[in-house]
């Protein structure tokens, strides 16, 4: 067994550890500190439940990570549809601004939640999770272009809306 | 931090946006052929964005309720005693209960054979429709193909004999099918009993399948009798259009986008189904 091999920390240990990245990430996708600590206690309630099914555990956060993603997705597939073709045109900028920080962490929630979802889970996944672009692409099941164009568009969005709040 | 270093390279739309904005540069390309200013300009970003969005305040006692949480649907469900005379005295009213339901059954039963399905059918709320389709597509990739030829239409077993076949729920002649495309009866879409067409077969690079089903008491909008032109969900590789056409609700899930599902409907001028 995995676990015999590789003892699993305690689910206390577990909390303790990476909660806060958890719940970071569940508040980046969700947008309010009430949805992100559900989905935070859901996504550790279902690592509880399946940790036997963890391969590796010294890639745990990215597995806490993960599951979280997908049950965000599957919360939002029941709230509304996603139009995943055409949903960003409107976003972007005319003129794509040049690339100084620092950023205004108090504006960037802000940018991210006027961001369409497909974006800015891209966005995440990549900042967050730190996929790389072909992995994001088999995991959304998108072509890897359709990925990098879109990540590319949604930092545009993401640095236009900071620079226009000002450093 | 994020680690991305193996991404700056002149595949990524970004670079070469920003390339073409700078002109020639001063200085020398990095080992990605990019100018290194450039390079570090877009590292320094993402770090920066990386630590801002870590930057969230996680609120107090998080850590608490996410244990708490665990613990009580961990927790077994309180059983309350029970002594020997009130478990005998619940197993004769299992008894009674289980007799009556066998009954109601029964009785259900000859009434679903005296008046047919359609009066006895669920309600069918029509928005919700693409959402639980695509669900059922999603649950069947195990299943899919392995219906009789479309080609083949007769129901082989007694049960099919008495739902819905092809004949009584025709494959729309809205929709393209491959002429190896297959049919299987369901028991249960959206409630109701109704005939799925897998319109591609297993050796394609992607599944499609049209539901057909009895649209009596559908509440809700009424979609239009021929498939929609844009599907009316189109979601993470899954798009999906509803029409009413004859009485009965098609429904097709395509695996794929806006132009694969638009590859398969057929949208002449005409009387069609």
């Amino acid at each position: 067994m995995n676990a015999e091999k590789f003892p699993l920390p305690t689910i206390d240990r577990i909390v303790e550890t990476h909660s806060r990245a958890v719940y970071g990430y569940a508040f980046r996708l969700c947008g309010s500190s009430q949805d992100a600590e559900d989905l935070t206690q859901q996504a550790f309630l279902t690592a509880h439940q399946k940790i036997d099914q963890l391969r590796e555990p010294d890639r745990i956060k990215s597995w806490l990570l993960t599951i979280t993603r997908n049950l965000f997705l599957k919360q939002c597939r029941k709230k509304a549809p996603v139009n995943w073709e055409n949903e960003w045109l409107d976003a972007m900028p005319e003129d794509p601004p040049a690339l100084d920080g620092p950023y205004d962490i108090e504006q960037l929630q802000a940018a991210l939640a006027e961001l369409p979802e497909p974006q800015r889970l891209i966005l995440l996944m990549f900042y967050f999770e730190e996929l790389p672009y072909k992995e994001i692409a088999e995991q959304l099941d998108i072509p890897l272009g359709t990925v990098m164009s879109r990540l590319a568009r949604a930092k545009r969005v993401l640095r236009a809306r900071l620079e226009k709040s000002g450093p | 931090m994020a680690n991305h270093n193996e991404q700056y390279d002149r595949l990524d739309p970004l670079m070469r946006e920003l390339v073409e904005l700078s002109g020639p540069s001063s200085e020398g390309p990095s080992s990605e052929g990019l100018p290194s200013e450039l390079t570090d300009r877009v590292r320094a970003f993402d770090e920066e964005v990386t630590i801002a969005l870590n930057d969230v305040v996680v609120p107090e006692g998080l850590d608490a309720r996410i244990l708490d949480r665990i613990r009580s649907a961990s927790a077994p469900q309180p059983v309350s005693p029970v002594d020997s005379k009130t478990h005998r005295s619940h197993t004769r009213r299992w008894a009674l209960l289980t007799s009556a339901s066998v009954l109601l059954v029964i009785g259900l039963s000859w009434l679903a054979q005296q008046f047919g399905p359609e009066e006895l059918a669920q309600p069918l709320r029509l928005a919700d429709v693409p959402e639980a389709a695509v669900h059922q597509f999603d649950i069947e990739g195990d299943i899919a193909y392995t219906g009789r030829p479309v080609m083949d239409p007769h129901p082989t077993t007694a049960a099919a004999e008495s739902g819905p076949t092809p004949e009584t729920h025709p494959i729309s002649r809205r929709v393209f099918a491959l002429p190896t495309a297959s049919w299987r009866p369901i028991d249960d879409f959206l409630g109701r009993e109704a005939i799925a067409y897998d319109l591609t077969d297993s050796s394609s690079s992607f599944r499609a399948t049209l539901y057909v089903v009895d649209a009596e008491g559908a509440e809700g909008p009424v979609p239009g009798d021929a498939p929609p032109l844009r599907p009316n969900l189109d979601t993470r590789n899954r798009a999906c259009g509803v029409w009413l056409a004859d009485n009965r609700l098609y429904v097709l899930v395509v695996e794929g986008d806006l132009r694969r599902y638009q590859g398969l409907i057929d949208l002449p001028t005409g009387p069609m189904t």
